[in-house]
């Protein structure tokens, strides 16, 4: 059986995979920056993205499904915002609207549109490529990459195009996979893609921060307080074991994965930092250089981040670490993963 | 005792108080699900898919 590696997303309880070959990143747009983030050009809804604009679409419409909404405690909700670009943030209800609320009726009312928005109201983009078109794929959460096999559509499936297969995943779950060039066809994309570029052609000057660069970065922990990241690009897929999943072979450290050996390493062995804390959960961080994958065993949580600033190359940057940056107020290395997997191959040689 | 030759085996059920028999040599199965993936843009009698040890399976309601 052959895998196919794929991002598994949510919608409306249900789950969906994105083979990775149309995968570009993830992006999750706070509620805060939704506002800025995400517009209507016309009737249709567009992303900002390092000063470009991107249509979306919302899986949902495409799907036929109720929108949703996943809350901070997992839960399915039904989503009665109608467009993506309603989803406004609080920041927007409080200056946006300096008028004071009517009455105390409204107040509250206002309060709790106030509290759903602000556990619920970042917006999840998948950023994919179709053969003809780079588009954002709205969905309510994002999960693993997983490897999976993709059986074919079949006849009751096929009819609608724009499912590629089905699948099972690691949860056994059973799950549709998205034929992304499809689904573009599905929700009219020629069309959008022609009025967007149209309509933004001459908006694009207005936002010049030429001097900030945007980064997708995945964002981990080595010890409580060292924080660290990777270019999103960089990294092959995330994965949970089992402390007993670990093995040692000779001097490696090894963990049985699909069938071959995963070689995986902590910080520690590479960059000067403290060791990590076996007893605390562990994820890995799975990079692929060249042919060969090497997994770096971290502390969750492990976020994707929309970073733009200017990363800092002079304070720290000896390889493999490239720079450092402030996120979430702390101070994070920026590796090179490219450079992490190379020093480790270097020393196995 | 042996069966006369010409004999067939049902499986039975009820669908809305409706006794459907089916021939028991078209049964590979009788299974229980709980979790069935809805598969939207399907006919309306497709309730979904199921993961049958490692197979997809459609599930069809009447």
């Amino acid at each position: 059986m052959e895998y196919h590696s794929s991002q598994i997303v949510s919608l409306g309880g249900g789950k969906y995979a994105i083979p990775r070959k149309n995968l570009k990143e993830l992006v999750r747009i706070p509620g805060a920056d939704v506002k800025q983030k995400i517009d209507n050009v016309g009737s249709l809804p567009v992303v900002r993205l390092r000063q470009e604009f991107l249509p979306l679409i919302d899986l949902a419409d495409v799907l036929g499904i109720e929108k949703s909404y996943v809350t901070s405690d997992d839960q399915v909700k039904e989503d009665k915002r109608k467009q993506i670009a309603d989803r406004r943030s609080i920041q927007h209800l409080n200056t946006g609207n300096n008028a004071p609320p009517k009455d105390k009726e409204d107040f509250i009312a206002r309060q709790e549109q106030d509290r759903r928005t602000s556990s619920s109201s970042a917006v999840n983009i998948a950023i994919v490529y179709s053969d003809a078109y780079e588009y954002g794929l709205v969905v309510d959460k994002f999960h693993d990459s997983e490897e999976i096999p993709i059986f074919p559509a079949g006849r009751y499936l096929a009819p609608s195009k724009i499912y590629l297969g089905t699948t099972t995943l690691k949860s056994e779950e059973a799950a549709l996979v998205m034929d992304i060039d499809n689904v573009a066809f599905a929700a009219d994309l020629s069309r959008i893609s022609e009025t967007v570029r149209d309509a933004v052609s001459h908006d694009v000057t207005s936002e010049t921060q030429t001097d900030f660069e945007s980064f997708s970065l995945l964002s981990f922990r080595n010890a409580d307080t060292e924080h660290f990241a990777v270019a999103l690009e960089s990294v092959e897929r995330l994965e949970r074991f089992n402390s007993s999943d670990f093995e040692k072979a000779g001097t490696k450290e090894v963990v049985q994965y699909r069938g071959g050996v995963l070689p995986v390493f902590e910080l520690s062995q590479v960059v000067r930092c403290a060791e990590l804390n076996h007893a605390a959960p562990q994820e890995v961080i799975v990079f692929k250089h060249g042919d060969t994958f090497a997994g770096l065993k971290v502390q969750p949580p492990i976020d994707t981040i929309e970073w733009r600033g200017k990363i800092d190359e002079s304070t720290f940057n000896t390889p493999p670490v490239r720079g450092s940056m402030i996120l979430n107020d702390k101070t994070a290395l920026l590796l090179d993963a490219q450079a992490l997997v190379k020093i480790l191959q270097g020393r196995d040689a | 005792m042996t069966s006369p030759s010409n004999e067939i085996k049902f499986l039975t059920f009820t669908i809305n108080e409706t006794v459907i028999g089916l021939d028991i040599l078209d049964v590979q199965e009788v299974t229980k699900v709980s979790d069935i993936t809805a598969t939207p843009r399907t006919p309306d009698y497709v309730e979904g898919i199921i993961n049958l040890r490692g197979n997809i399976v459609t599930v069809v309601k009447y």
